[in-house]
């Protein structure tokens, strides 16, 4: 198994001048590749700061991030913005479709970005929206879509880009039940069929409950870090 | 393609909003070009007018009359030059004139008037005298009488078979006399020619003031307007060549001197450029009426937007190209606006251009009081139209500014929590 994620005493301070607020404070993680990993804890234990420290789209106070051994703390923001396109899938809590686009375009859009020919994208689209099973929903925009179906073109998106793997921030947090284990499927058999790596924030018992790895955080520190037999 | 696609729906977003941005930016437009094409027909006709009758839009005459008017700086007939005039596509038509003040006299009414030798085919190209008559008929090749303006008829109590006798001062010190059958009486639409305006055929003016053939300026009419500054170097610089090809040791201007309407009716231009300038002042407001509607648009568009840009940087979107869409889309409205605003004055503008509005009653008078036509003709010069679509679309894309500098400004992270 690869490293795919280092963090060394990784730290995020707010107000460090006047009265500091530690989100994260000195977190060492290892997530292998391959791995389906739950960020647990409550309220403001620091989940979403550390996912965002880990997708580069915050710097860190103290510490390192690296990916496949790249230090990203050390990059600018253009370059980060080039890594997250290449290397991270994002799912975000909601409202994170571009909503003039259809599920077909917002899920070809990041692909374009990347300047992939119209024959790759069209055909990759054509499959990732088959595996999340929206196919008929392609040409449906966000609006006309249920949140869990919103929910799965965001994976399907976060998966375009063909990432090292992807960080999904609390992604059941406004579904109903029986989108949230739909949408919980299509990641569990994504990362077991195709070895996508996942790491998510949530404290929704359902998706724990699926996670082979999970780590619970309190007040910005790693308090355990436990296997688990999803099911 | 799909940038622009993204661009055009994004514009459609907030459809109502889109819809009032985009008509206050046509409406803007349209009474800017109707403004400003009404104001140049106005004064284009005047300026047409005017020149036509008097001048010229340029003016070839012999250095130093000008200043002193007198009938001895007259120049002779030069083929080398007629030939530099007949060869100039951006001269659409010249004609001689042998000018001289005169005192004209019948009974016991006299006025100093201007009594301008014509060549009659060539004069009635340029100012279509013969349309003008409003009694009589125009001259004639070998007529030996005169024209005089209807205002100037009226103060002498002359109708057409009258006689009007003039005195004045002829080339070299002769004395000029003569006594002048009325063929033709003209109604000028400039209210200050029609009072002191008389017209003679060229050998009749010849014999009348004894300079034999010599002239005192050859009146040239141009295709633009625009372009008088340009031909008048050209011909300078042709005149130059034309006597150092004949040997002369010549310096340009010693012996002709070209001058623009503009040194000629210099109260004129300075009226036309007053009013130009009122214009634009007009135009400036409406344009910043439309920029703060613009403004306004981009502010809430930013806002309303933040969080959806925020996730658009975290998923790869490089911010330049993101702050392109954003411009893109206010370039796209804008754009919207302003071709609409076009295409709704050119159906206008082309409307009036063929049918004039014709003032009438009070209203004339009013407008021949202050040497306008009482005829309203739109100019459909296309220059027009595109600098009102310049001017909207330069305010866009500075107001787009702002954006650029907001997005390159924000934080992914902070946009996605906004």
């Amino acid at each position: 198994m690869n490293t795919i994620i280092e963090l060394h005493n990784l730290s995020k301070v707010y107000n460090p001048k006047t009265i500091p607020v530690y989100a994260v404070n000195g977190v060492d993680l290892q997530i292998e590749e391959g791995e389906f990993t739950a960020l647990v804890g409550p309220s403001g234990s620091g989940k979403t700061t550390l996912l965002n420290l880990i997708g580069g789209l915050d710097y860190p106070s103290g510490g390192e991030v690296k990916i496949e051994g790249v230090d990203i703390t050390k990059m600018n923001e253009n370059k980060l913005i080039d890594f997250r396109l290449k290397n991270i899938g994002f799912v975000f809590q909601a409202y994170n479709l571009i909503p003039v686009l259809t599920a077909r375009e917002n899920v070809e859009f990041v692909m374009l970005m990347q300047k992939k020919p119209k024959i790759e994208r069209d055909k990759l689209v054509a499959d990732l929206l088959t595996e999340v099973g929206l196919s008929d929903k392609r040409d449906s925009r966000p609006s006309e879509l249920s949140g869990g179906q919103q929910q799965r073109v965001a994976v399907a998106r976060a998966l375009a880009s063909k990432p090292r793997f992807i960080l999904a921030d609390e992604p059941t947090a406004n579904l109903d039940s029986k989108s949230a284990t739909n949408l919980l499927e299509i990641m569990a058999k994504l990362n077991k069929e195709d070895h996508m790596t996942f790491l998510f924030s949530t404290h929704d018992q359902r998706v724990i409950d699926k996670a082979r790895r999970i780590v619970t955080l309190v007040d910005g520190k790693v308090i355990s870090d436990t296997k688990n037999q999803p099911h | 393609m799909m940038y622009l696609l993204l661009a055009w729906r994004n514009m459609w977003r907030s459809r109502r909003r889109t819809l009032i941005t985009i008509s206050s930016i046509f409406f803007a437009v349209l009474f800017a070009i109707v403004m400003r094409v009404m104001m140049v027909g106005i004064f284009d006709k005047m300026i047409s007018d005017t020149v036509s009758m008097s001048c010229g839009y340029l003016q070839i005459q012999h250095s130093g009359y000008w200043d002193n008017k007198s009938i001895d700086s007259t120049f002779e007939e030069n083929p080398l030059l007629i030939e530099i005039l007949n060869t100039d596509k951006r001269i659409t038509t010249w004609n001689p004139h042998l000018e001289s003040f005169a005192l004209a006299s019948t009974g016991e009414r006299t006025k100093g008037i201007l009594v301008t030798g014509i060549d009659q085919e060539k004069e009635n190209r340029v100012s279509k005298l013969s349309e003008k008559i409003s009694s009589g008929r125009y001259l004639d090749q070998n007529d030996k009488g005169i024209l005089l303006a209807e205002g100037l008829a009226a103060y002498l109590n002359l109708k057409v078979n009258d006689t009007v006798v003039l005195l004045g001062q002829g080339y070299q010190g002769n004395t000029a006399a003569g006594k002048y059958l009325v063929k033709g009486i003209v109604k000028l639409p400039i209210p200050q020619m029609n009072k002191s305006m008389a017209w003679l055929p060229m050998q009749g003016s010849r014999d009348f003031l004894s300079t034999g053939a010599r002239y005192t300026s050859f009146s040239l009419m141009v295709r633009d307007r625009m372009q008088v500054g340009e031909v008048k170097q050209d011909l300078l610089d042709k005149i130059a060549g034309m006597r150092a090809t004949a040997g002369v040791n010549y310096t340009p201007g010693s012996s002709y001197t070209i001058m623009t309407w503009q040194q000629m009716l210099p109260e004129l231009d300075q009226l036309f450029q007053a009013k130009m300038a009122q214009n634009v002042i007009m135009s400036g407001i409406l344009y910043l009426v439309i920029a703060f509607g613009i403004f306004g648009t981009i502010l809430m568009m930013l806002n309303e937007r933040m969080h959806e840009f925020g996730i658009l940087i975290a998923i790869g979107m490089k911010k330049r190209i993101l702050a392109g869409i954003v411009v893109l889309e206010l370039i796209l409205m804008s754009l919207t606006g302003t071709l609409l605003g076009i295409a709704g004055a050119f159906p206008l503008v082309l409307y009036f251009r063929f049918h004039p509005v014709r003032l009438g009653g009070d209203w004339a008078k009013t407008a021949e009081k202050f040497n306008f036509s009482p005829v309203i003709q739109p100019s459909a010069d296309l220059k027009h139209f595109i600098i009102q679509g310049y001017a909207v679309l330069s305010i866009a894309v500075v107001l787009s500014l702002y954006a650029l500098v907001k997005i390159n400004r924000l934080k992914a992270i902070e946009a996605i929590n906004s």
